[in-house]
């Protein structure tokens, strides 16, 4: 146990002094939230404010296009209006970024109208972003607005309400917490960039201890030295395990971090984040990444070892970031797949899911502890194999 | 003492190109060697490279096992007892390596350590290396920061920081200057004068007669020679090392 202790100490004192480890063990996940919830809030109020600052180029086609609504338009101070002969013609504007939007009735609307039938009202657009959506929105709701006045008239003629053309009305009860509604969007966000951060903090001293031993010459010392493989490899490993614990920590603080410093972030939606990241939610969540973080440090070790050089550790252990990604992502922002007994026993997946329901304040006991019981298991297993590999000669003598 | 007792090493080669999915070849790196190396003498093993001089000192310092044969070291049979083995064990390369993060004293501390010495062992021991090898001015700077020469006296020090009575010195002047190479044949003499077991691989010739007490030759895993480096020279038909080297091993090859 002294040896492991002092492979350890020796190992970790070495990663602490690698500013590369460092920087992407502790600066990137502690820099990132409050880059990203910071820049993407900012960003977003910045476009917000631009486009309800924005007057709109709204075109309006042909002669036979409702009074009514185009006195509403035109009362409208945020709304330029642009008499155009044809569709035409306007369709070439908007293609230009000239025209944001074109409106045309059809042929004879107000007679259509007059004589109670329907009329036809064209919108021709550009859906480039979600921007213009909310500008059709707008323009949509205008357009329904003289729609209900014109039904309502209808009513009125026949002497009859409004109830009458909607005999049923639909009243929504939404029981979900919006702790629960932010935690299946934003919380399968979380787990994502926790588990990737994991992978990334436990990644470079991985290859460093592994690889960059071989490569340095040390390894062979260090063989020679009165220290089992074994004792070798969990003084290794611990260090590894730290490293991506460590990270994921870091990625926790910089969420709190963001919401204490990130002045844009709307107040629900601040108060939302904090009420996710009550302690026992937080402490659930770290103790759903040790697991995860062992499989990986036994993976990162194996594939380590096996690499001649640093070069090549990087080499080989790149196309596993997409392992790890893929299913982390699946678990994390594919919806319909929930946690239940068959998804608790799938590798990365199941911790993605039971980050995410636990995000939500939804988890149950039985696939948690399934969680817990089959990730622990994939660790051991991949200790084992990591054992059993650092015996190997023609791995560990390679080169 | 080492007591190398007619060991093999046979290892995995690489798949043909021709046929990827024919058993892999079998290479025999080491052929049925027998020597002994005895305290307070100089022990040379000669050969060119790929002759498995290394593989025969990584057998004997427990980080390759043996296919077949046995090997003794101080008394301990390195494939039972390998960390009782290493404990006696100091070994030094040309390919010896350091950890660049680390001060020369943390380095030294580290093996220290592993060699589970105790602290006042350990101070008393690094205070007459250090003061030996000059080392007390870079103690404390770290490796990344030190010449080679410096970098070789942390090397030395690691080695026989926990006094052992068997050191192996894997071509230890290999790639290294006049100088630095000076560091490493006074390091050799000194451990034969504390009466330790020293074995050490070259396929430098001069060294031989610089150094030895004892040789072997081998080549293509097999021994050629062993015994005296007195009696091999008496004994040598031709006019210099580097031709008999070869009148041996073209005689039987």
């Amino acid at each position: 146990m002294n040896r492991i202790i002092t492979i350890f100490n020796k190992e970790l004192k070495d990663t602490v002094r690698d500013r590369k480890a460092m920087f992407f063990m502790l600066v990137f996940p502690m820099i990132v939230f409050p880059l990203l919830i910071g820049g993407v809030t900012t960003i977003q109020m910045n476009i917000m404010k631009k486009e309800q600052a924005k007057q709109l180029k709204v075109a309006i086609v042909g002669k036979d296009f409702p009074a009514e609504l185009s006195r509403d338009f035109l009362s409208d101070t945020s709304i330029a209006i642009y008499k155009i002969a044809s569709f035409e013609e306007a369709d070439s504007l908007i293609k230009t970024d000239s025209l944001d939007i074109a409106l045309g009735a059809e042929t004879g609307f107000p007679s259509k109208i007059e004589a109670h039938k329907s009329g036809m009202i064209y919108l021709h657009f550009k859906t480039e972003d979600e921007m213009v959506k909310i500008i059709k929105k707008r323009i949509s709701g205008k357009i329904d607005a003289y729609a209900h006045d014109i039904r309502l008239e209808r009513l009125r003629t026949l002497r009859l309400t409004e109830e009458f053309s909607d005999p049923v009305k639909i009243v929504e009860t939404d029981l979900a917490t919006a702790r629960e509604r932010l935690g299946k969007t934003i919380g399968g966000m979380l787990p994502y960039i926790f588990i990737l951060f994991c992978f990334m903090g436990a990644m470079y001293p991985a290859i460093d201890l592994g690889a960059g031993e071989k490569e340095r010459g040390t390894l062979e010392t260090l063989l020679v030295a009165p220290a089992s493989r074994m004792e070798i490899l969990y003084g290794k490993f611990g260090v590894i395990t730290l490293s991506g614990l460590l990270s994921s920590v870091v990625s926790l603080l910089g969420i709190f971090v963001s919401l204490q410093f990130v002045d844009e972030i709307p107040p629900e939606l601040h108060a939302i984040v904090s009420d996710i990241l009550q302690p026992s939610t937080v402490i659930l969540i770290l103790s759903l990444m040790i697991p995860i973080t062992l499989l990986f440090a036994a993976l990162l070790l194996i594939l380590s070892i096996y690499a001649k050089s640093f070069k090549e550790a990087q080499s080989i252990i790149t196309p596993l970031n997409i392992a790890v990604i893929f299913p982390v992502l699946i678990g994390s922002l594919i919806p319909g797949i929930h946690l239940n007994l068959t998804t608790s026993l799938i590798p990365i997946i199941n911790v993605s899911l039971a980050c995410k329901e636990a995000i939500a304040g939804t988890g149950e006991f039985l696939p948690f502890s399934l969680v817990f019981i089959s990730s622990f298991l994939y660790a051991a297993m991949g200790i084992y194999a990591c054992s059993k590999w650092i015996q190997k000669e023609h791995i560990i003598f390679r080169n | 003492m080492i007591q190398v007792n007619t060991v093999t090493k046979q290892f995995t080669g690489g798949r043909k190109l021709a046929s990827p999915f024919a058993p892999p070849d079998k290479v025999i790196a080491v052929d049925k060697v027998s020597f002994e190396c005895h305290p307070g003498k100089i022990f040379g093993l000669i050969g060119p490279n790929g002759a498995g001089k290394t593989t025969t000192l990584r057998m004997i310092a427990t980080m390759l096992k043996p296919s077949a044969g046995n090997i003794t070291v101080a008394g301990y049979d390195v494939e039972k007892s390998p960390l009782e083995t290493r404990q006696k064990l100091g070994f030094l390369s040309c390919n010896t390596g350091l950890y660049d993060r680390l001060t020369a004293e943390e380095m030294v501390q580290y093996y220290a350590d592993l060699y589970g010495m105790s602290k006042p062992h350990y101070t008393d021991r690094k205070n007459e290396l250090f003061s030996l090898l000059d080392m007390h001015s870079f103690a404390d700077r770290r490796i990344s920061k030190l010449s080679t020469g410096m970098k070789q006296k942390v090397n030395i020090a690691r080695t026989v920081i926990h006094n052992p009575d068997v050191v192996i010195f894997d071509e230890p002047t290999s790639g290294l200057d006049v100088l630095t190479s000076k560091n490493i044949v006074e390091l050799i003499k000194r451990c034969k004068d504390e009466g330790k077991t020293i074995i050490f691989s070259t396929h430098r010739f001069g060294e031989l007669k610089l150094l030895c007490d004892d040789i072997a030759i081998i080549h293509n895993g097999e021994l050629f020679y062993n015994g005296s480096y007195s009696e091999f020279e008496s004994n040598m038909k031709e006019d210099t090392l580097e031709e008999e080297f070869i009148r041996l091993t073209g005689e039987t090859a």
